[in-house]
């Protein structure tokens, strides 16, 4: 029967290959994330069944070939010596499968030999083939098993280290070709004609091209974040904090590691807290002193803790605080339980929480909660807290430590073998400043000026003795938070300008606004942030923010009529009513952490993420217009017998020409179809007209079809006939509107 | 014009045999279109009456050929007979030298006298001692089967059914139509009034005119669509040669002048396919033991296929 092979045949075997790379999609992932190692003769099993079925090869020689393909590979993995010769590996391969036969009858699972658990993976897949050559040349059907590999990867995708990005592709390629041949194939063999070439290509090329050009467009097409968090980081956050990921990946999120910095980070939309308060604020947990070249360290375990307890001011100064700052409050609602307690700039106490006792740590001036001793997770928390004015010209004053004797050289170290080209970078970057406030900026900007890239994904791990800073710098000048302010931090110490690196979060994303001018922020995990505090003896310490796509609008405000009354104002106009210190723009979380590339304005993509705030802001307009069109244009569509025919009227009144009659002909054929009187494609007109003409008691359709069938069939000109029908045509076409 | 003169044709039959407009129409479209009909029925629902009434109408010489198993092929085509006053060889002609035929259960004879009558349908003339011998013109035969009667009965091969134009069944009458048959028979057979409403010559006319009618792209293709299909159906052992879609053209440009157009529409076809292609598939044996006829097959194949109703792109 096969001698001659036909298009069908080929397209048989199209599908036979099809169904392989969909089987081969399930064996993938299974040398990642069991211990199966050798898939490639799984791989090559499963072939080979499919490619003996498709041959329609006698079934004890196919199951010949199976076996001793099985027989082989079994042999070559579990015995060290040759199959043929000695003869002593045959015994123990019998006895090994017997065991583990009355190892499975006692249900001894654990027990069996991986070599008959082998044997049955491939009895398995032995199945799965027949399975799906009975699928192809049988049922003709493969939906399920299609639907089945996409659920298979994405929650392999999900759940597992397996990435499933690129498999999903190429299954949504194959499993739709597959799908599509097998159709044409169900169709012909339902309507019994043999393929042939030229039908096969007729259905396969569009079928290709739609498929490619779909795929294609879906691939380069913009992709919606997730709405939802992703399962796993967030239900393993829960249970060990955030922090290190497995497999060299970091989740985004508080980390207590910092030691070794580089590498990807994967978005994390778990909520840490809630915060309700006036303005946005940056959140404070922790400050690190220590650069190794690597990372950050502490230079030293505290010597005790501070304890204070609630509504007793923090021993913990910032800076100094000028007394006309208003108090404000905010109360922080946790969702990602920590021992640790976030604070504002600057905090004055806690004024509500449920511990007995907090612990400073005056090294990392990290805040812990204690209750009979123990580290207590809070639910919720109140800060009292005042937001620091900083005064420009005390800023610009400072030009060393001076003669305050404040010992600082914990906050100028720097590793030994620092590359010595950054001390060469930052005194040019600062050359033209005289005041350490105006060096400090220079770096600050330095940043954004020269092209530096906001990027999560990418980001290398400084091999060697390769200097964490040095290779952000002079090499990638991309990365994140921590490359920006480590460098700035490192930078300034190179010019002994005593500068630290702090961490916690940035403002989070109004979710409600209460109606006293507090509003209520989600901070999370995406929300984990760097920055940088730089020492001004008179004033204390004072953020800094390099990191680009945060540098953008930062708005540090410095109030200068305070002290000096100097009227003073700032090189760079900034908006001095806004208060927030290091207040981030409402954009950052959605330009910088969600890792949208280079979103800091400076190249073109302002106006996007102009569109995008305008979109945020007036969702709920937007949403409601295009309600309305959508239900506009439904109506519309609904009732388009109705208002059609008259378009129909003004359209053909007036026009002239050969085409005419046919053209209005067909459209009065298209309006009788929406009005309910479908013609059948089988049905000739002049019956069909009949059936027209004795539903509205007429003969209009019958004279109207007479004329067009003259054309039609008659090759008559239809020069003449528009004008002698047109007012009987559009006599049934206003029948139709009722 | 003519066709007012085949309108009074068709009402004359109608006056004579109640309630057969359609077998009437056919056997004038099968006339025009210069093709023979096959008959299929039972004895006695008038199937002569309704040739004697259409050779009356057109003003033609009528005759019946009954066959039986002894006929011979001279019975029907003539014979040489010698004339001693001549001193020659005389040709007698048979009833086939007539305008219409009516070959009467003609199952029942030889494949031998079958062939001769068949063979002069598609020539037209006869052959006897050597000598050719036209025959008249116009020349059409209605030949009938008893379908019932297979004892001692000669099938006709399926490459003899092709030379039929149209195969047709006439039924019987309903409750009414034979009340009606009943009255108008009481006193005298309305046959014996029946005036011819168009002249040979005339007849001969609109012969040639069919062939003038006008047959579009479309109608053709719609055609060998059809023919096609029958042909890749899966009930179908042998499906229509392209004689058949000839045959089912050629019917439809009579149709159309029938109805006096002069171009063809689907509905001619789709009147016309059944009664055109029924005689000229053979079903496989697995159909025809499910009780599968032809025609349901037709009906089937025109149900699926897409009548042109669109000019065609230029």
């Amino acid at each position: 029967m096969k001698t001659e092979y036909s298009w069908g045949d080929i397209s048989t075997l199209i599908l036979y290959v099809l169904s392989f790379f969909l089987l081969w999609e399930w064996l993938r992932p299974v040398e990642q994330i069991t211990e199966t190692a050798n898939v490639h003769f799984f791989i090559i099993f499963a072939g080979l069944s499919l490619l003996l079925y498709y041959f329609e090869i006698n079934w004890i020689i196919s199951g010949g070939i199976k076996f001793f393909f099985i027989f082989i590979v079994l042999q070559s993995l579990y015995f060290d010596v040759p199959f043929i010769g000695e003869g002593e590996w045959f015994g123990e391969f019998t006895s090994l499968i017997g065991e583990s036969v009355v190892l499975t009858v006692q249900q001894n699972w654990g027990g069996v030999s991986d070599l008959f658990r082998s044997l049955l993976f491939f009895i398995l897949l032995w199945l799965t083939a027949y399975l799906m050559h009975y699928w192809l040349a049988v049922r003709k059907q493969m939906f399920l098993f299609y639907l089945f590999t996409v659920i298979y990867i994405t929650i392999l995708d999900t759940f597992s280290p397996y990435d499933g990005s690129m498999a999903i592709v190429r299954v949504i390629l194959f499993g739709f070709l597959l799908l599509g041949l097998l159709g044409l194939q169900r169709m012909a063999d339902h309507e019994r004609i043999a393929l042939s070439m030229g039908q096969v290509q007729r259905w396969l090329i569009p079928l290709a091209l739609l498929i490619a050009f779909s795929s294609a467009a879906a691939y380069a097409a913009p992709k919606a974040e997730p709405i939802w968090p992703d399962p796993v980081p967030f239900i393993t956050s829960f249970n060990e904090g955030a922090g290190q990921g497995p497999g060299g990946v970091n989740r985004l999120g508080y980390g207590v590691d910092d030691s070794e910095l580089g590498g990807s980070f994967i978005g994390d939309d778990t909520e840490v807290f809630e915060a309700t308060v006036q303005g946005e604020q940056y959140w404070r947990i922790e400050t690190k002193d220590t650069y190794t070249g690597r990372g950050w360290e502490q230079s030293r375990e505290a010597d005790s803790l501070t304890p204070f307890t609630l509504n007793e001011p923090i021993p913990l100064t910032l800076s100094e605080i000028n007394e006309e700052s208003e108090t404000q409050t905010v109360s922080i609602e946790v969702s990602l339980s920590y021992n640790h307690v976030v604070y504002p700039y600057v905090p004055d106490q806690l004024i509500q929480g449920d511990a007995e006792e907090f612990r400073y740590n005056p090294v990392s001036d990290k805040i812990t909660s204690y209750r009979n001793d123990e580290l207590v997770e809070l639910d919720e928390y109140e800060w009292e807290f005042r937001e620091p004015r900083y005064s420009l010209q005390a800023l610009r004053n400072t030009t060393g430590l001076g003669d305050s004797g404040i010992d600082m050289s914990q906050y100028l170290q720097l590793p030994e073998n620092l590359p010595e080209r950054i001390r060469d970078l930052t005194l040019e970057i600062t050359e033209p400043e005289d005041n350490w406030y105006d060096k400090a900026k220079a770096v600050e900007d330095y940043f954004s000026r020269n092209d530096f890239v906001y990027e999560q994904e990418d980001v290398p791990v400084p091999e060697g003795d390769e200097d964490y800073v040095d290779q952000f710098l002079f090499e990638t000048q991309r990365g994140y938070c921590d490359n920006y302010s480590t460098s700035m931090v490192v930078m300034l110490r190179s010019i002994d300008i005593p500068a630290r690196w702090v961490k916690g979060y940035t403002g989070g994303e109004v979710i409600d606004n209460l109606g006293d001018g507090r509003s209520v922020y989600e901070v999370t995990n995406n929300n984990a942030h760097s920055w940088v505090e730089v020492f001004f003896p008179e004033i204390g310490w004072v953020p800094f923010e390099p990191t680009v796509s945060f540098s953008n609008n930062v708005s540090l405000s410095y109030d200068l009529d305070i002290e000096s009354g100097e009227t003073e104002t700032p090189e760079t106009p900034e908006p001095a009513e806004t208060p927030d210190p290091a207040a981030p723009t409402p954009l950052e979380e959605e330009t910088g952490l969600t890792g949208q590339v280079g979103a800091d304005g400076s190249n073109g993509t302002g106006g996007w993420t102009a569109f995008k705030t305008f979109v945020s802001e007036n969702r709920l307009t937007l949403i409601l217009i295009m309600l309305i069109t959508a239900g506009a244009g439904y109506v519309l569509y609904r009732t388009r017998n109705r208002w059609m025919p008259y378009i129909l009227i003004h359209y053909y009144r007036s026009r002239k020409g050969s085409d005419v009659y046919p053209k209005a002909y067909s459209s009065l054929l298209r309006q009788l179809g929406r009005y309910g009187l479908r013609r059948k494609e089988t049905q000739t007109l002049r019956s069909y007209a009949k059936e027209v003409d004795h539903f509205f008691g007429t003969h209009e359709m019958s004279r109207l079809t007479d004329q067009y069938e003259r054309i039609l069939y008659r090759s008559e000109s239809a020069d003449d006939k528009w004008s002698n029908m047109r007012e009987l045509w559009e006599d049934l076409i206003k029948k139709t509107t009722g | 014009m003519y066709h007012q003169k085949l309108e009074q044709v068709l009402e004359n039959i109608e006056r004579v045999m109640i309630g057969k407009r359609t077998v009437a129409e056919l056997s004038i479209v099968s006339l025009l279109a210069q093709g023979h009909v096959l008959l299929e029925d039972v004895p006695g629902v008038g199937k002569t009456m309704m040739v004697r009434a259409l050779a009356k109408s057109v003003g033609a010489k009528f005759t019946r050929i009954q066959f039986t198993p002894d006929l011979l092929p001279s019975d029907v085509i003539g014979v040489s007979i010698y004339n001693p006053k001549e001193m020659s060889f005389e040709f007698r002609p048979g009833p086939i030298m007539g305008n219409i035929v009516l070959a009467d259960e003609i199952n029942r004879t030889s494949p031998k006298t079958q062939s001769s009558l068949l063979e002069s349908m598609e020539e037209g003339s006869v052959t006897v001692d050597g000598f050719t011998h036209k025959l008249s013109k116009p020349f059409f035969v209605m030949a009938t089967q008893n379908p019932i009667e297979y004892e001692g009965t000669y099938p006709l091969p399926e490459a003899q059914l092709d030379r039929f134009l149209l195969k047709m069944q006439m039924g019987y009458p309903d409750a009414k139509e034979e009340m009606e048959v009943l009255n108008r028979l009481q006193y005298a057979p309305p046959i014996d009034e029946l005036q011819p409403a168009i002249t040979l010559e005339e007849l001969q006319h609109l012969q040639h005119e069919v062939r003038q009618v006008m047959v579009d792209e479309k109608i053709k293709e719609y055609i060998v669509d059809l023919a096609g299909k029958t042909r890749d159906h899966a009930n179908v052992y042998l499906g229509v040669s392209p004689r058949g879609s000839i045959a089912l053209m050629k019917a439809a440009q009579a149709y159309a002048l029938l109805h006096g157009r002069d171009y063809v529409l689907p509905d001619d076809i789709q009147f016309l396919v059944p009664y055109v292609f029924s005689h000229r598939m053979i079903l496989k044996s697995e159909a025809r033991y499910e009780g599968i006829e032809p025609e349901e097959v037709i009906e089937r194949i025109l149900a699926r296929t897409r009548v042109p109703v669109q000019r065609m792109a230029k």
